[in-house]
C-alpha cells in the first residue's frame, strides 16, 4: 500500500538536504549531509569507523536527538514529500539499539508488548521462528546470552509492525552463529520493509543490503551499490 | 514489661484492636495513594517538562513536612466549616486515611522520581522509538521498575504508621474506632496506662525492624 503510493508520487521515503548535528560543546557536527534520498523498500547499510555518524544519524532519523543541551542540530527532512515529524517518525519507524535494551519478563513478553494493536496480524510466534528463538519463547529474557538478547530485541523491533526499520549494528556483540540468524531473518523481511542500518560487518552489508553509504567524520563520503545488487544489474 | 508482652501474646482484644487498626489505615493509606504516586512520580522522572525542577523541589519539601502540618491542612479542608466539611468524615477513619494518603503521597513520588530519573535511558528510548500508547508505556515501566515501587511503598508505609499527628488531629484518638498505635502511646502515657503504651511501643518497634528486614533484603535482591 505505501509502496504504491510511494511510486505513484515519485517521491523519495526520505529527503535529507543540509543536516547538521553538533553535540554539546563538540569542536565539529557529528553529522554533515548535504543531501541524501532515501527509497522505500530499500535496504541501506551504512558503513564507517566509530564516530563516522552512523548511530547519530539513526537516532536523528527517529527523533531520539533531541535539540537541547546546547546540542545543535539542523534538519531539512521531507518525508514522501512532506515535512517530516516526530509524530511521523513514531508512526512509520522504529530503532534498534546497538546493546538493545530487553524488558524484564520472558522473551514472548518482550515481543509482545511491542505489538501496537490486538488487531495486528503480527505473529510474534513465526517471527521468534525466524530468529531461531521459538525454543527460548518462555525463559526471561534479560538471563539469555548476548546474541540471544540481540535477536530478542530484534524480534521485538519486527513485531511492532512499523515499515521502516532503523537497525544500529545489528549484529554487534552477537557470536557468528546469532549473526548469521539475524542476517537471514534480515533477509527474510528486508523484502516487506525499509531498513537502515548500520554495521561493521563488511560481509553483513555486501549481504544484505541494495545500497552501502560510507561515512566518515559525519559525512557521506561514498555511496554505492553492493557487488551482489552490481551483478544483478548487469 | 511482663504486663505489656502479656497483652500481646496473651491476645487482648483491645491492644490487638488498635494494632489492626494501624496496619489497615497505614496499608489503605498507602495504597491509595500510590495510585496517583506511580504515574505523577514517572512523568517527573521522564518528562522534561519547563517546571519540573521545581515541581519536584516542592513534592521533596512536602515529604518532609511535619505531619502536624498536613494534618492541619487537611483539618482545615474536612472540618465543618472547611469546604468538604459537608462530607462529615472528621474523627472517622476515613478522615485518618484521607490524612495520611497526604503524608504518603509526596514520599511515593519522590522515590518514583528517584528511581526514574536513574532509569536506563535506553529502556525510556525503546518504548518512546515503539511508539506504544501510554498506558502500554506506563505498564512497562511499572514492570521494569518494580523495585523502587515496593521501596517506595514501604517507605511510605514506615512514615505512616509510626505518625501520630495526622491520626490525632483528624481521628481525634476514639477507642474502637480512630485510635491507632501512636495516638494510644500518647494518650495511655498521659493517663499512666503504662503497660498497653510500651505493648504498642513493642509492636510498632516489631514492625520496624520487619519494615528494615524487607527494604534491605529487597537492596541486596537487586
Amino acid at each position: 500500500m505505501t509502496q504504491d503510493k510511494n511510486a505513484q508520487t515519485n517521491e523519495p521515503l526520505f529527503l535529507i538536504q543540509n543536516l547538521e548535528y553538533r553535540y554539546h560543546q563538540a569542536s565539529r557536527p557529528a553529522l554533515s549531509i548535504a543531501s541524501l534520498s532515501l527509497i522505500e523498500g530499500e535496504c541501506v547499510a551504512l558503513v564507517g569507523s566509530n564516530g563516522s555518524g552512523k548511530t547519530t544519524l539513526l537516532k536523528l532519523l527517529n527523533f531520539l536527538l533531541p535539540a537541547q543541551n546546547s546540542d545543535m542540530v539542523r534538519r531539512t527532512i521531507k518525508f514522501r514529500g512532506l515535512p517530516y515529524e516526530k509524530k511521523t517518525a513514531r508512526k512509520e519507524t522504529v530503532y534498534l539499539h546497538q546493546h538493545p535494551y530487553v524488558f524484564r519478563g520472558s522473551v514472548s513478553h518482550n515481543v509482545k508488548s511491542a505489538i501496537l494493536s490486538r488487531q495486528s496480524n503480527t505473529d510474534p510466534l513465526e517471527i521468534l521462528k525466524i530468529l531461531h528463538l521459538a525454543n527460548k519463547i518462555g525463559q526471561e529474557a534479560a538471563l539469555l546470552s548476548g546474541g540471544e538478547m540481540q535477536r530478542v530485541a530484534l524480534a521485538r523491533t519486527v513485531a511492532n509492525g512499523k515499515p521502516i526499520l532503523f537497525l544500529d549494528e545489528p549484529t554487534s556483540g552477537a557470536d557468528s552463529t546469532s549473526a548469521e540468524h539475524i542476517i537471514e531473518a534480515l533477509m527474510s523481511i528486508k523484502t516487506s520493509k525499509t531498513i537502515i542500518f548500520s554495521t561493521h560487518s563488511v560481509r553483513a552489508a555486501e549481504k544484505l543490503a541494495d545500497r552501502i553509504l560510507h561515512l566518515d567524520k559525519g559525512q557521506i563520503i561514498s555511496d554505492r551499490r553492493p557487488e551482489h545488487a552490481e551483478k544483478s544489474s548487469s | 514489661m511482663k504486663t505489656a508482652l502479656a497483652l500481646i501474646f496473651q491476645g487482648d482484644p483491645e491492644t490487638w484492636g488498635i494494632i489492626g487498626r494501624s496496619i489497615l489505615f497505614s496499608f489503605l493509606a498507602v495504597g491509595f495513594s500510590l495510585i496517583p504516586g506511580i504515574p505523577i512520580g514517572i512523568a517527573l522522572g521522564w518528562q522534561k517538562t519547563r517546571f519540573r525542577n521545581a515541581l519536584i523541589a516542592i513534592v521533596m519539601a512536602l515529604s518532609a513536612l511535619p505531619t502536624v502540618v498536613i494534618g492541619l491542612a487537611v483539618y482545615s479542608f474536612i472540618s465543618r466549616a472547611g469546604p468538604l466539611g459537608f462530607l462529615g468524615i472528621l474523627y472517622t477513619p476515613a478522615a485518618v486515611v484521607a490524612g495520611e494518603f497526604f503524608l504518603a503521597l509526596p514520599l511515593v513520588i519522590s522515590v518514583v522520581v528517584s528511581a526514574f530519573r536513574e532509569i536506563d535511558v535506553r529502556f525510556v528510548e525503546t518504548i518512546e522509538t515503539l511508539g506504544l500508547p501510554v498506558l502500554k508505556k506506563l505498564k512497562l515501566a511499572v514492570v521494569e521498575s518494580h523495585n523502587a515501587l515496593v521501596s517506595a511503598a514501604v517507605m511510605a508505609f514506615a512514615r505512616v504508621i509510626g505518625e501520630v499527628g495526622v491520626a490525632m488531629m483528624l481521628g481525634g484518638n476514639i477507642r474502637g474506632l480512630t485510635r491507632t498505635m501512636t495516638t494510644s502511646i500518647a494518650f495511655d502515657t498521659v493517663k499512666g496506662d503504662y503497660e498497653r503504651a510500651v505493648s504498642l511501643g513493642i509492636v510498632l518497634f516489631l514492625i520496624a525492624i520487619f519494615i528494615n528486614i524487607v527494604s534491605t533484603a529487597r537492596t541486596r535482591r537487586k
